[in-house]
C-alpha cells in the first residue's frame, strides 16, 4: 500500500491512476562565482516528472527557502558546493547555498565552531522528514563526518528520509555533473529493456559511467555513501511516485 | 577561447548521452556486438536485447544486456569494454571474504577477459573496499603505463566480498599514439595552471595520456590546484596542459 501523504490519486478508469498532486520534488541547481552546476536540475526534474512527481528545478536558491520546503518534499536534491574547514581540515557536514549575492547553508547539525555564515540545521526536525524518499547530496564531503558540523547523510537518514546519497570526498565538476544526470536516467529507465534500476544501484552504476566517460578523472564520485531503505521493496525505486515511508 | 570552445563541446557530447540514445558511426554492427557479449559470457544462448548507444571521450558504445546484466560493447573495435552483473549486488552475510582472495578473483577474471593484459603494463593502484549499503565489495582497478606515463589503458574490477563473484568489470584498452616526449616542463604547466586561478597552490603535476575523443589523444600535463582564497568552498581544480604546446585542453574544477 503508498503512502497518501500530501496528494491524492484518482482512479479514472480500472487500473489507470492519475495524479492529481504530484509529489514534491526540488531540485536545487547554482551558478557561483566559479563553476556552475545547471543544467543538472533541469534534467533531473525532468526525468523526474516523467515518472509523475513535480519536479521542480531551483537556480541561486537560499538555503532558508530550501530547508522550509525539505519536509514537504518527496524527492530533494542538491547539486553545488560543500563545505571545508578553514583552519582545522574537518570538511563536510553542509551544503553552500548561493543566491548570487549572499551564501547560506544548511548542515547536519551545530556541534561547535559556529560559521560566520547563515545555516540551518537539519538537526532541529523532528521527525518531519518522513515524506522524503529520497535526499540526494551532490557536494564535496557531503557524506563526511565533521567535527563541527556532523554528517548529513545519517543526521538526514535518522530524520525519517528512506533513501539518502553523498560523498565522502571531494568532488570536480562536471563529473558530479554527469554523474546526477546518470543517476536520475538510471533510476528511472535503467539501461537496457527500460526498466527501472534501484536507488542504490543506479547510484553504483552512475559512479562506473563516470569513471568511463571522464577516465583518468573520475573526479571523487567513487567516494559515494548511502543510507538505503533496501528492503526489496517498493520503496528501494522511484517509481511509483510516492512519498516516503512513514 | 579554445578551452571554452572544447569545454563546451565536451559539455554537449556529454549532456547528450546522459540519457537518450543517439547514433553514432562505428564499424560494429548491433549482431555483432551481441556476438561478442555471447563469447564474453561464452554463453551462446544468452538472449540479450539493443539499449542505447553511448558516444563518450573514451569510445562510442552499444549498450547491450539482459534485465540483470549490462554489457558496453566498443562500436569501433566490438570488444566488451563493461560487464555488470546487478544481480551480484547483494549483502548475504557480515562474513567477508579476505582481500588477499577477492584480489586473486579479480586478477583471474582480468587475465581472462582483457586481451592487453600482457602488453599494456598494468598496475594495481587502486584497491579499496566499500560498504555500498547494499552489498560489501572489493574494487581493484590497474592502471596501464607506458615509459612511467600513465595511459588510457585500464582495468576495474569489483568482487562481491560475500560470494567471491563478479560484480562488474571494466577494461578499457588503447593504443598510445601520440609521441611521450613533452616539450613543455612541469614547472611550466604549473606556472600556466596557476594563472588560470587567484591565490592557487598546486598539489600535484603528472604526466598522462588522455582521449579527448575516441579518435583524439593528447600527452597533457594534469596540474592538481586547491585554492586559497575561499573561506569555507573548496576552489581550484585539475588543469589539463597540453605537454606539446602549453594550451589549456581542459579544466575540471573543484565543488
Amino acid at each position: 500500500m503508498y503512502p497518501t501523504k500530501g496528494y491524492w490519486l484518482w482512479m479514472d478508469n480500472p487500473g489507470t491512476l492519475i495524479t492529481l498532486n504530484a509529489p514534491w520534488a526540488d531540485d536545487y541547481q547554482f551558478s557561483y562565482e566559479d563553476l556552475s552546476t545547471i543544467p543538472t536540475a533541469e534534467t533531473a526534474a525532468n526525468e523526474q516528472s516523467i515518472i509523475a512527481y513535480g519536479g521542480m528545478p531551483h537556480t541561486n536558491s537560499d538555503a532558508s527557502y530550501a530547508y522550509n520546503r525539505i519536509t514537504n518534499d518527496s524527492i530533494f536534491f542538491f547539486n553545488g558546493h560543500g563545505i571545508r574547514s578553514r583552519d582545522d581540515g574537518e570538511h563536510g557536514g553542509g551544503l553552500s547555498f548561493w543566491n548570487g549575492t549572499d551564501k547560506t547553508i544548511i548542515a547536519a547539525e551545530h556541534i561547535d565552531a559556529p560559521l560566520n555564515t547563515t545555516t540551518y540545521y537539519i538537526a532541529e526536525f523532528n521527525d518531519q522528514m518522513n515524506d522524503v524518499l529520497l535526499a540526494v547530496y551532490v557536494a564535496c564531503w557531503s557524506g563526511r563526518t565533521s567535527a563541527h558540523l556532523g554528517n548529513l547523510v545519517t543526521m538526514t537518514h535518522s530524520k525519517g528520509a528512506d533513501n539518502v546519497i553523498g560523498f565522502t570526498e571531494e568532488l570536480l565538476n562536471p563529473q558530479s555533473n554527469y554523474w546526477s544526470d546518470r543517476f536520475w536516467y538510471r533510476c528511472r529507465a535503467g539501461s537496457i529493456l527500460g526498466t527501472p534500476q534501484t536507488i542504490p544501484t543506479a547510484a553504483q552504476s552512475a559512479k562506473t559511467d563516470v569513471l568511463i566517460a571522464f577516465y583518468p578523472y573520475t573526479g571523487g564520485v567513487s567516494s559515494l555513501i548511502g543510507e538505503y531503505h533496501s528492503d526489496g521493496g517498493v520503496y528501494d525505486y522511484l517509481i511509483p511516485a510516492r512519498y516516503g515511508t512513514n | 577561447m579554445r578551452t571554452i570552445v572544447l569545454l563546451i563541446a565536451l559539455s554537449i557530447m556529454l549532456a547528450s548521452t546522459a540519457g537518450s540514445a543517439m547514433n553514432v558511426v562505428g564499424t560494429v554492427s548491433p549482431d555483432s556486438a551481441k556476438e561478442s557479449v555471447k563469447q564474453f559470457m561464452n554463453d551462446s544462448k544468452i538472449n540479450l536485447n539493443l539499449g542505447d548507444e553511448i558516444s563518450l571521450p573514451t569510445g562510442n558504445f552499444y549498450i547491450v544486456g539482459t534485465d540483470s546484466k549490462e554489457f558496453w560493447v566498443n562500436k569501433d573495435t566490438g570488444i566488451v569494454e563493461r560487464a555488470t552483473f546487478y544481480s551480484e549486488m547483494s549483502k548475504m552475510s557480515d562474513t567477508i571474504i579476505s582481500k588477499e582472495k577477492c584480489q586473486e578473483i579479480a586478477l583471474s577474471y582480468a587475465i581472462q577477459h582483457y586481451i592487453d593484459f600482457e602488453t599494456r603494463n598494468l598496475q594495481l593502484n587502486y584497491q579499496e573496499f566499500h560498504d555500498t549499503g547494499i552489498d560489501y565489495e572489493y574494487t581493484f582497478i590497474w592502471h596501464g603505463y607506458q615509459q612511467d606515463i600513465e595511459t588510457p589503458s585500464f582495468i576495474l574490477v569489483t568482487v562481491n566480498a560475500n560470494t567471491g563473484n563478479i560484480i562488474e568489470y571494466v577494461g578499457l584498452s588503447r593504443e598510445v599514439n601520440v609521441d611521450l616526449k613533452s616539450t613543455i616542463s612541469s614547472h611550466e604547466a604549473m606556472k600556466i595552471a596557476s594563472d588560470y586561478f587567484d591565490n592557487p597552490y598546486t598539489e600535484s603535476v603528472e604526466l598522462k595520456v588522455v582521449n579527448i575523443n575516441p579518435k583524439e589523444q593528447h600527452l597533457v600535463w594534469a596540474v592538481n590546484i586547491h585554492d586559497t582564497q575561499s573561506e569555507d568552498m573548496l576552489q581550484g581544480g585539475i588543469v589539463e596542459i597540453d605537454a606539446e604546446n602549453g594550451k589549456i585542453l581542459r579544466v575540471f574544477k573543484w565543488l
